[in-house]
C-alpha cells in the first residue's frame, strides 16, 4: 500500500532540485528524521516541546551531504524525541521509494529496526565518529546519527562523507578515525570469526532461533568461523541502558521549557507554573514516563545512576574481551514477540529493542542486513556488531559476503 | 559551653578571557541586554559546547597559582536545576572530575601565627544568565539578560579549615593577590568578578560533631564576607544557646542592614556526566609549559626582595602585595635607586598620590623612569624631601621632568658650605638669646636655629649640612 506524501513526511522540501553542487552523491535522495537540523526546516523532533523550532543552520552531517550533491527530500514523522518508533514513517519513506536514504538517530536501535521494516540496510556507526552538531539528542552518551540505505555501498559512501573531524564538535573521537574511502586492490579477506551470545539467542523463540542458526550456517558455508560465546552479564545491557538513558534524557530534556520555542501554556500565573503546565502538556506519555524515571534516578536514587555508570564500564570491558576472540557479534535485529512499532511503554520499548542495545551501551558500530534471517514471512534482520572504530572492516565484510 | 565556627568558602572567579567558555561571544559586560549571545549560549537544541582553549589555559594557570595539582583528566557534568537564569535546565560544571585538587594558602592568623588553609578542589563552570526584576505598571515582571550566560568561571572550594571572619578575609585577600599575579582574573568582589559563598556551622570547641551548616551568599566585598560570617556565627550561637534548631538553608547578606536574611532555595539537583562536552586531558608536558608561564608568586617574591634588596619584612610584604607594585619597585631598584628608599617612596608617597588621582600603578603617567629621576635628586640631596613632594605633585600636573621643575622653582638645595656658613652666622647674629641658650647647654635650641636658617633660605638649605656646621661652632 502506498501512502500520500503528507502521510509520510512531516515536512517536504519545496525546492528539492536546487542542489547545484556536483559531488559523488549527486541524485541521492535523502530524508531526515526531524531531530536532525536542516537550516530553516521545522526540527520538531516529534514533540510539541519543539513546536516552531527552526534551526538557523544545517547539522554538520547535513551540510556535508549537501556539499556532495545529495538532495534533501523532507522530514519523516518520528516518535517523540527519537525514543522508540511507535509514530515513525521513516521506514515507509524508503520502502515506498520516496527517498534512497534516511538519516536519523539511534537511541535504543530505532534506525536499525526501521531499516529491517523497510527491507533495507541499517547502520549505526561507532560512537563519536560523526559530528553531533545540529543533532537534537535525548541520550547523549548512547545516541548517534545512523543511516537507512537501500544498498550497502551507499552506507560507505555516506559514512565517508559525514564522518570525520568537525571543529565545532570537540567531543568527537580525534584519533584512529575510520577511513571509509574505497581502497583499490584490496588483499584477500582474512578468515572471519563471528560469534553470538548464548544468553541473547536463548531469549528467542524456537523458530526464530533456528532461523538465526540457518543464517549462520550459510555464513559458515562461505568459510566463516562461527562461535557460541557465553556472556552471563547479558541481561545487564537492558538495565544499564534504561537507568543511564532515562537519567540523561531527564537532564537533556530539561531545556524544553516552552519559553523561546515549543508549546507554552499562556495562562499560567507564574513562571514555575508555566514550566510545569507547558511541559505537562507538551510531552507524550512515553517520553513523560521516561523523564519521570530519569528524574527519579537524578533526585531520589542517584547512587543507582552512579552504579549503572560503573557497571557500564564493566560491560564495555567485557564486550571488548569478547571481541578479542571474534571479529563480529551476530544476532537478529528484532524478534517477533515484541513489536517495536507498538511499544508504547518503557518496559515494552526496552523488551522490543533488547537485541540492539549492546551497540548503544558500548558505542560499537552495528550493521543490519535484510533478507537473511527470515522466520516465515517475518524478516528478523541480521545484526553484526563490531568493536568500536572498526567500521571499515565491518562494512568491507558486508560488501564482500552479504551484498 | 564555648563554640567554634567551622567555615568553608566557595569562591567563583570570572576569568578575564576575551570570549565565553563554550562559544565565541564576547566575555564583557554590556549596558544593552542580550547583545553578546549566540545559539550556543542561549542553548538552542543541537548546539554543542566548544570549550575555549584560552579559558582552559587561564583556569589551569589559576590552579597552579594556588598550588593545586592539575588532574590528568577532567570532564564536565550537567548540574541540574530549574530556574529561568538557566534555560537548558542544567549548568555545565565539573562535579565528578574537577580540573584540580589540593593547594593551600598561608595567612597570618589573629594571633600572629602562620596558618595554612587548604583548598579542596578547583573546577571550571559556566556562568548563568542575569535576572532583572521590574514592574510594568502594576505587574511584576522578570527579564533575563544572557550577556553573562556562559562566562568562564572557576570555582575554588576550600576545606573547612577556616574558623573566624578574620581568617576568611585574609584567605580571600591572599587568594586574590595570587590570582592577580597570574593575571588570569580581575578578582573584584565589588564588580562581581569574584563572588564568595560561605558555609558556616558551629561545633562545641574541641568536638568533631557539627551543628547544621548554613550557606550565606551575596557579599559584595571582602569586608562584607567578614561581617556576614561574624553575624551568622552570632545568630547560630544564639539559636543553639536558646536550644533552638539550626536549619539547613541559604541566607543572603543584606549590606544595608548588616544582617543575613533567609532566602528560598533554588531547586538544586544532581550532576550527570555530559559526554557531548570534550573531556580535558592535561599531559605532564603541558602542565610544565603552563608552569613556565606563571610568574614568581608573592611569597617567593617577598623572600627574594628581603634577600636581594635588603628590605625589612614589612617593606618586602608591601612591595610584593600586587604584581604591578612589585614590578614598579623592581624597575626603580634596577635603575639604581636605593631599594629601601624606593620602597618607602612607593608605599608612603606614590600609592596615596595614585589613589587620590584614581590612577593605576601599571598605567600611571608617573612612570618608573620619571620617579627614579626624582628619587636620584633626593638621594644626591639636590632636593629635600619636602621639595620632592611638591615636585611630584607638579610632575603629575605638568608632565615635566623632576629636574626641570626643581630648576624652575629654584628648588635645588644649597649645599655649598661657605654659603650656608654665611647664612648660619646671620641667623646666630640676629638671635643672641638663642646663642645664650646654646651656650648654657640647651641643645633643643639648635632645632630653632636650623629652622630659622631654613626659613631664611626659602627651604632650600640642606638641613643636614646646616646641622653639621652648627655643631662645629662648639658653643658649649
Amino acid at each position: 500500500m502506498n501512502h500520500n506524501t503528507e502521510d509520510l513526511f512531516c515536512y517536504t522540501n519545496p525546492t528539492p532540485d536546487t542542489s547545484s553542487r556536483e559531488g559523488r552523491l549527486n541524485n541521492l535522495r535523502v530524508a531526515v528524521r526531524p531531530n536532525i537540523s536542516v537550516c530553516k526546516w521545522p526540527a520538531q523532533a516529534g514533540s510539541k516541546a519543539l513546536e516552531n523550532y527552526h534551526p538557523a543552520e544545517d547539522a554538520t552531517v547535513v551540510e556535508r551531504l549537501k556539499e556532495q550533491g545529495a538532495q534533501f527530500t523532507g522530514m519523516s514523522k518520528m516518535s517523540e524525541l527519537g525514543f522508540g518508533i511507535a509514530s515513525d514513517t521513516t521506514h515507509l519513506i524508503v520502502s515506498e521509494n520516496q527517498s534512497d536514504l534516511v538519516l536519523g538517530t539511534d537511541v535504543v536501535g530505532e534506525i536499525r529496526h526501521l531499516s529491517i521494516m523497510a527491507g533495507a540496510w541499517g547502520y549505526k556507526p561507532s560512537f563519536g565518529i560523526c559530528s553531533n552538531l545540529g543533532i537534537i539528542n535525548l541520550v547523549p552518551s548512547m545516541e548517534c546519527v545512523a543511516v537507512i540505505a537501500k544498498k550497502p555501498a551507499q552506507i560507505s559512501d555516506v559514512l565517508s562523507t559525514i564522518s570525520g573531524k568537525d571543529d565545532r564538535d570537540f567531543s568527537m573521537v580525534w584519533e584512529n578515525l575510520p577511513d571509509f574511502t574505497p581502497q583499490s586492490g584490496k588483499a584477500d579477506f582474512p578468515v572471519y570469526k563471528i560469534g553470538f551470545l548464548s544468553e541473547q539467542i536463548n531469549g528467542l523463540s524456537k523458530s526464530e532461533r533456528s532461523a538465526f542458526k540457518i543464517a549462520l550456517s550459510e555464513l559458515a558455508g562461505k568459510g566463516i568461523q562461527v562461535e557460541e560465546i557465553s556472556f552471563p552479564d547479558y541481561a545487564l545491557f537492558k538495565k544499564i541502558h534504561q537507568v543511564i538513558g532515562a537519567t540523561e534524557a531527564s537532564s537533556s530534556a530539561g531545556k524544553y521549557d516552552g519559553v523561546r520555542y515549543g508549546h507554552r501554556n499562556e495562562n499560567a500565573a507564574n513562571w514555575n507554573e508555566m514550566y510545569l503546565s507547558s511541559r505537562q502538556e507538551a510531552f507524550g506519555p512515553l517520553i513523560k514516563s521516561y523523564l519521570f524515571q530519569g528524574a527519579w534516578f537524578q533526585f531520589k536514587n542517584y547512587e543507582a545512576f552512579e552504579h549503572a555508570c560503573r557497571l557500564r564500564n564493566r560491560l564495555i570491558k567485557k564486550t571488548g574481551d569478547v571481541f578479542g576472540k571474534i571479529d563480529f557479534l551476530a544476532s537478529p535485529v528484532r524478534c517477533g514477540e515484541m513489536d517495536a512499532s507498538r511499544a508504547e511503554s518503557i518496559p515494552a520499548t526496552y523488551d522490543a529493542f533488547a537485541l540492539t542495545l549492546i551497540a548503544n551501551v558500548t558505542g560499537s558500530p552495528s550493521l543490519c542486513v535484510p533478507g537473511i534471517v527470515k522466520n516465515g514471512e517475518m524478516d528478523l534482520g541480521l545484526q553484526l556488531t563490531a568493536p568500536h572504530l572498526s567500521d571499515v572492516k565491518l562494512l568491507d565484510f558486508a560488501l564482500g559476503y552479504l551484498a | 559551653m564555648l563554640y567554634e565556627a567551622v567555615i568553608g568558602l566557595e569562591i567563583h572567579v570570572q576569568l578575564n578571557c576575551p570570549t565565553k567558555l563554550f562559544c565565541d561571544c564576547a566575555n564583557t559586560s554590556s549596558e544593552k541586554p542580550n547583545t553578546h549571545i549566540c545559539p550556543t549560549c542561549i542553548w538552542l537544541p543541537g548546539r554543542i559546547a566548544q570549550l575555549s582553549e584560552d579559558a582552559l589555559e587561564k583556569a589551569a594557570l589559576t590552579c597552579l597559582a594556588l598550588g593545586c595539582e592539575l588532574s590528568p583528566k577532567s570532564a564536565f557534568d550537567q548540574k541540574v536545576y530549574y530556574y529561568p537564569d538557566l534555560p537548558k535546565g542544567y549548568q555545565l560544571s565539573q562535579h565528578h572530575m574537577p580540573l584540580a585538587y589540593g593547594g593551600w594558602i598561608e595567612i597570618t592568623g589573629e594571633d600572629g601565627k602562620l596558618k595554612r588553609l587548604r583548598i579542596h578542589h578547583v573546577h571550571i563552570e559556566e556562568d548563568v544568565a542575569k535576572l532583572v526584576h521590574e514592574t510594568e505598571g502594576q505587574t511584576r515582571i522578570s527579564l533575563v539578560d544572557f550577556n553573562r550566560a556562559g562566562a568562564p568561571l572557576v570555582e575554588i572550594v576550600t576545606e573547612p579549615d577556616i574558623h573566624s571572619p578574620h581568617d576568611a578575609m585574609a584567605f580571600l585577600r591572599a587568594l586574590r593577590t595570587r590570582i592577580r599575579y597570574a593575571k588570569t582574573a580581575e578578582c573584584s568582589m565589588e564588580s562581581g568578578t569574584m563572588r564568595c559563598d560561605a558555609n558556616i556551622s558551629l561545633r562545641p570547641a574541641g568536638s568533631d560533631a557539627f551543628f547544621t551548616k548554613v550557606e550565606v551568599k551575596n557579599m559584595n566585598s571582602v569586608k562584607a564576607v567578614g561581617s556576614a560570617i561574624a553575624y551568622e556565627i552570632q545568630r547560630q550561637e544564639k539559636l543553639i544557646t536558646e536550644g533552638r534548631e539550626v536549619v539547613l538553608h541559604t541566607r543572603l547578606w543584606d549590606p544595608d542592614k548588616n544582617v543575613t536574611v533567609s532566602m528560598r532555595d533554588k531547586f538544586a539537583g544532581p550532576c550527570i556526566p555530559d559526554p557531548s562536552v570534550t573531556a580535558i586531558r592535561m599531559e605532564p608536558e603541558r602542565i610544565e609549559e603552563l608552569r613556565k608561564q606563571l610568574p614568581e608568586m608573592p611569597a617567593q617574591k617577598q623572600h627574594r626582595f628581603s634577600e636581594q634588596y635588603g628590605l625589612a619584612e614589612e617593606e618586602s610584604v608591601l612591595m610584593s602585595l600586587e604584581r604591578d607594585i612589585a614590578d614598579y619597585f623592581e624597575t626603580l631598584a634596577e635603575k639604581g635607586v636605593n631599594a629601601r628608599n624606593a620602597a618607602l617612596w612607593i608605599s608612603s608617597r606614590l600609592m596615596p598620590a595614585l589613589k587620590e588621582r584614581k590612577q593605576e600603578i601599571s598605567r600611571t603617567e608617573m612612570t618608573p623612569d620619571r620617579s627614579s629621576e626624582l628619587l636620584f635628586l633626593i638621594e644626591k640631596e639636590i632636593v629635600n624631601p619636602k621639595q620632592a613632594r611638591e615636585i611630584m605633585t607638579l610632575m603629575f600636573e605638568s608632565g615635566k621632568t623632576a629636574s626641570q621643575i626643581a630648576d624652575e622653582k629654584g628648588y635645588r638645595q644649597i649645599t655649598d658650605t661657605t654659603e650656608l656658613q654665611t647664612l648660619l652666622d646671620a641667623v646666630l647674629e640676629a638671635n643672641p638669646d638663642a646663642v645664650e641658650k646654646l651656650r648654657a647647654g640647651k641643645k633643643e635650641t639648635a632645632g630653632f636655629i636650623i629652622g630659622q636658617a631654613m626659613q631664611k633660605s626659602g627651604g632650600r638649605a640642606n638641613p643636614k649640612t646646616l646641622s653639621a656646621l652648627l655643631s662645629r661652632k662648639n658653643f658649649t
